[in-house]
């Protein structure tokens, strides 16, 4: 027979609920075939448990084993590194369920699901996970709890114990948190990340934009120092375009380094551009941003890129000027941003020889010329636009009419350049969407753009979008309210501003998860910035400024000893301060007796406080009501488990007023 | 009272009223002792009733098990009963030429071993071993005993003649020893009236059952006890040790059933924690069989237990 106590039947339904809370994120991280191959060793073990199904003996299991480890092996040709030093740990563990047996089984194994639970951190830090992560974390406590303590405890009591056990170590884990030493670099950043990429790319083909926008995931978020600007100006510039073939856009590799200037003519807008991970280097800033902070520079439009790839959240400070003027092109940017592809349409010429002639050359009168052109002739803005042949601006102007922004933005610059005005298309987002909840702008995929620029000699390059000019509420609502009013068969422009906002009003199913959507994403910016965000840089601020440590990781390690020291001395002081409570108990409830005493009622050195106040109640019905009160607080502060302070506060007044009238009432 | 609004233990009691409201009607003009009765089974202890023949022991014993819903099963101790007569027997059987085992009276939920002074010394122990270890072991096989197991045994004072007085040793493994004594005189007239006791027992309910039951003692152990009651209860050990009164003093054993005695009482009263007054109600079924008096020329044990705690002061 086993020596070990065995654990009763309950403790295995809080284990493998432990498990699968531990274990669920998993499911998403690590190749599609591990976790369920874990559920199922789960379910076996189940059937061992309950079913009475026969144990697996010792070849078998090292069979398995084996056959987990080449599998592994295979997968990732390698059984070290994250993803496959997991894949075996979560393996194996489903491994160590089939063998569960005795009181220590469950209990070892309920250790080690502290493992597995920090193993998901591994593969992404968010608020979610951390909050899935600590309903784990607090079922695992209970678990240990319910083999510790099997019995008399029902399943709400268990997890409030361990939720007031989880509450108790914050303030060490803060601590813990703030000074241990930061492991530099890249400890999260192992090898096997993925490198999903989103956003832009070098390349602008006509349809890029339009399937970004089928994304509302974010691209960056926004706070800014001040009020947020108008919607017209929320233009986030991306990439400059220049060099066109007629069906694609593409950088101008030439002038490289070259850093352009300009002259700005109003104050500055100033903000923090919080970008998430794209696996590029473009930094989204509004038009046209100022001195680059640190790991970005110029790039040459007026353009913002970072030094090193963006493979993690990161934020920067920066500065844009909405109001500015650039001084005359070089030569080499007014051949650029002239060039046109090899072949251009005798419609397109001909129309654009009618506008020259109408405007004499005026290129400020052309350019609104080609947007009256486009808000005139029937052009409608979709996100399905039809494909589009051999020549696609030419087919876009006269045949099908029917697109997106970079459509627009393409055959406005094409239009320029034929007119001989200095053009070229940048990429970006336009608008994106305050958050309230947390006072800052997000800007999602969907809010992807392209407009136009165009080289004027009185004011350098101005921003001119061609899809204003045939879907305002574009701009001025974004792509949804778009898609919104188009669903509602409403004509934009026949409407007043307040009928806008109604047609707009989200209904209220859609308006609850708006906001819930909201305050989340508040809540993850305010995780980023004070949990992800704490690295080791600001660690080292953080300590200067609290100035009793030059942080090495000596030091460190000594305040976290030190600290940790701390915490538990604090803690037994708490403990002894409740005694030392209770002693006080006893010293007002012994002055109450002497009260009593005094009036005739001497307590007996063996009468318990309920004989007492029965005797009391008998001989001094007067004093009943008095001596019940007393009689339970004092219980309830010396017999039972109470520490409550509102108690003691109520107790040390009724004792302290307590004035026996020696005259015994009738 | 407020005390029973805070308190963490819903009105779990108020069964238990109704279920001492039952055995009253059964056996007249005992609820102190009723109570204590019940309190032992809830603490999972095994209760000793002493008293003369006649008194209403078994009444008493069958009675519980009614109340609570028990599996019940009599042993009649008698001076040439064995220990196999108790635990069982193994018989070889001629069909498969193995020895099987026939589990003996002792294999139920709640035992009233009657007049268990009757027995020889040999036939009691084989009893009281199986009550500490909850199984018993037969021809080198070991039997789990049912889970819960309780003991209620009666016995006859000493004095009596042809009786095999239980060894302190031995005593020490029932967590209460009570006595029922005459009944006053309107519950004597009410038992004169009134139907036959076995009739009544018939009637009652069908009891609290097993799962309950356990539910129940469970709570038991989450009764709280402060620091200052244990100070009380480590006093009292302490005194009974030092008392010249005694022939020894109480065992740790029988600070842990004072304690958990005084657990179940509390409960009973529906209270979430201890209070010296449980201690005091439960000690001298607690501490009287466990005490002897060091000469023979003073008072009876349960003045001199009296004596003791009337000294201590509750601290």
């Amino acid at each position: 027979m086993n020596r070990y106590p065995l654990p009763d039947k309950r403790s295995f339904n809080w284990l493998t609920i432990a498990t699968l809370l531990a274990s669920a994120p998993y499911a998403f991280y690590l190749p599609p075939w591990i976790f369920p191959t874990f559920l199922g060793l789960l379910g076996w073990s189940y059937l061992i448990e309950r079913q009475g199904w026969q144990r697996p003996g010792r070849t078998l299991l090292l069979t398995l084993l084996a056959l987990f480890l080449v599998l592994v092996l295979r997968q990732h040709q390698t059984v070290l590194g994250r993803d496959a030093g997991l894949s075996l740990l979560l393996l194996m563990f489903g491994l160590k369920f089939l063998e569960l047996k005795t009181l220590r089984d469950h209990i070892l194994l309920t250790l080690l699901l502290f493992l597995l639970i920090l193993g998901n951190l591994l593969f992404s830090q968010s608020l979610g996970l951390a909050l899935h992560l600590t309903i784990a974390v607090i079922a695992c406590i209970a678990t240990l709890s319910r083999m510790a303590l099997p019995s008399g405890m029902g399943a709400i009591t268990r997890i409030r114990l361990s939720v007031g056990i989880f509450l108790k170590a914050i303030p060490l884990m803060i601590v813990l948190y703030l000074l241990f030493p930061r492991l530099q670099g890249g400890f999260w950043m192992l090898p096997g990340s993925s490198t999903g990429t989103s956003g832009f790319s070098d390349t602008v083909r006509l349809g890029t934009i339009s399937r970004m926008v089928k994304s509302d995931q974010i691209a960056f978020r926004v706070k800014f120092d001040g009020s947020v600007p108008p919607a017209q100006q929320l233009y986030w510039r991306g990439l400059v375009l220049n060099h066109t073939d007629g069906r694609q856009w593409q950088r101008n590799q030439q002038n490289v380094g070259v850093i352009d200037t300009f002259t700005p003519t109003g104050p500055p807008v100033r903000y923090e551009l919080m970008l998430e991970p794209t696996w590029q280097r473009w930094v989204f800033a509004l038009d046209l941003p100022g001195d680059a902070p640190g790991g970005v520079r110029h790039q040459p439009g007026y353009s913002l890129e970072t030094t090193a790839l963006i493979q993690e959240r990161v934020s920067f400070k920066i500065s844009s000027f909405p109001y500015y003027r650039t001084p005359a092109l070089t030569a080499i940017t007014r051949q650029n941003s002239l060039q046109l592809p090899r072949y251009i349409s005798t419609r397109i010429t001909k129309l654009v020889d009618t506008w020259r002639r109408d405007a004499q050359d005026n290129p400020q009168e052309i350019a609104d010329s080609a947007l009256r052109y486009f808000r005139q002739q029937k052009f409608y803005y979709t996100l399905e636009p039809p494909l589009l042949g051999g020549d696609p601006v030419d087919e876009f102007l006269f045949d099908t009419r029917r697109g997106f922004c970079e459509h627009f933005a393409s055959a406005f610059t094409t239009l320029m350049r034929v007119a001989g005005i200095p053009a070229r298309i940048i990429v970006g987002y336009q608008g994106g969407e305050f958050n309230e909840a947390g006072n800052y702008l997000i800007v999602r995929q969907q809010d992807a753009h392209a407009w136009s620029e165009i080289w004027l000699p009185q004011s350098g390059w101005t921003r001119i979008d061609p899809t204003s000019a045939v879907a305002p509420e574009r701009i001025e609502y974004g792509l949804d309210a778009v898609q919104q009013f188009q669903l509602q068969g409403l004509d934009y422009s026949m409407l007043t501003p307040s009928q806008r906002n109604q047609a707009l009003r989200p209904k209220w199913p859609i308006f609850i998860l708006d906001n819930i959507q909201r305050y989340w994403d508040a809540g993850n910016v305010l995780w980023y910035s004070w949990v992800l965000d704490f690295t080791a840089e600001r660690q080292r601020q953080l300590l200067d400024e609290l100035g009793f440590l030059t942080s090495s990781v000596m030091n460190q390690l000594v305040a976290v000893a030190g600290s940790t020291l701390l915490f538990f001395a604090l803690l037994t002081a708490v403990m002894s301060r409740n005694k030392q409570r209770v002693d006080n108990t006893q010293k007002l409830y012994l002055q109450y007796c002497k009260k009593l005493e005094r009036v005739g009622l001497r307590r007996r050195h063996n009468e318990g406080p309920l004989n007492y106040m029965n005797r009391v109640r008998k001989s001094r019905p007067d004093l009943a009501q008095m001596a019940a009160q007393v009689a339970d607080l004092y219980i309830e502060l010396r017999y039972a488990s109470s520490c409550n302070g509102q108690f003691v506060k109520r107790f040390k007044r009724m004792t302290r007023r307590f004035k026996p009238n020696p005259i015994v009432g009738a | 009272m407020s005390l029973h609004k805070e308190s963490g233990i819903p009105p779990e009691h108020a069964k238990f009223e109704d279920i001492l409201h039952e055995l009253d009607g059964v056996i007249l003009g005992k609820p102190h002792q009723m109570r204590l009765a019940l309190a032992c089974l809830l603490a999972k202890g095994h209760l000793l009733i002493e008293d003369l023949p006649g008194m209403g022991k078994t009444t008493l014993a069958h009675s519980l098990a009614a109340a609570l819903g028990l599996e019940f099963n009599r042993i009649q101790f008698t001076s040439d009963l064995l220990p196999a007569d108790i635990l069982g027997v193994s018989i070889f059987q001629t069909g498969n030429q193995q020895f099987k085992f026939h589990p003996g009276p002792i294999f139920s939920q709640l035992i009233l071993a009657d007049e268990i002074n009757r027995a020889t010394p040999k036939t009691q122990s084989a009893l009281l071993e199986a009550m500490e270890e909850r199984q018993i072991s037969s021809d080198g096989e070991t039997f789990l005993l049912p889970e819960p197991f309780f003991v209620i045994a009666t016995q006859n004072p000493q004095q009596l003649i042809g009786t095999f007085p239980l060894p302190e040793s031995q005593l020490d493994r029932f967590l209460m020893r009570i006595s029922l004594g005459y009944p006053d005189r309107d519950a004597e007239r009410q038992l004169l009236r009134t139907k036959d006791r076995s009739e009544l027992i018939q009637d009652m309910g069908p009891g609290l059952g097993v799962d309950q039951l356990r539910i129940l003692q469970n709570k038991v152990r989450l009764v709280h006890c402060s620091d200052a009651l244990l100070d009380y209860v480590q006093d009292i050990l302490e005194a009974s040790r030092t008392s010249e009164k005694f022939v020894n003093g109480l065992s740790p054993r029988a600070g842990l059933a004072l304690l958990n005695s005084a657990r179940a009482w509390a409960f009973l009263e529906g209270r979430s924690m201890v209070l010296p007054e449980d201690i005091q109600t439960v000690a001298p079924a607690v501490m009287t069989h466990r005490l002897q008096n060091s000469s023979e020329a003073s008072a009876n044990i349960h003045e001199s237990v009296e004596t003791l705690l009337n000294d201590i002061p509750i601290p």
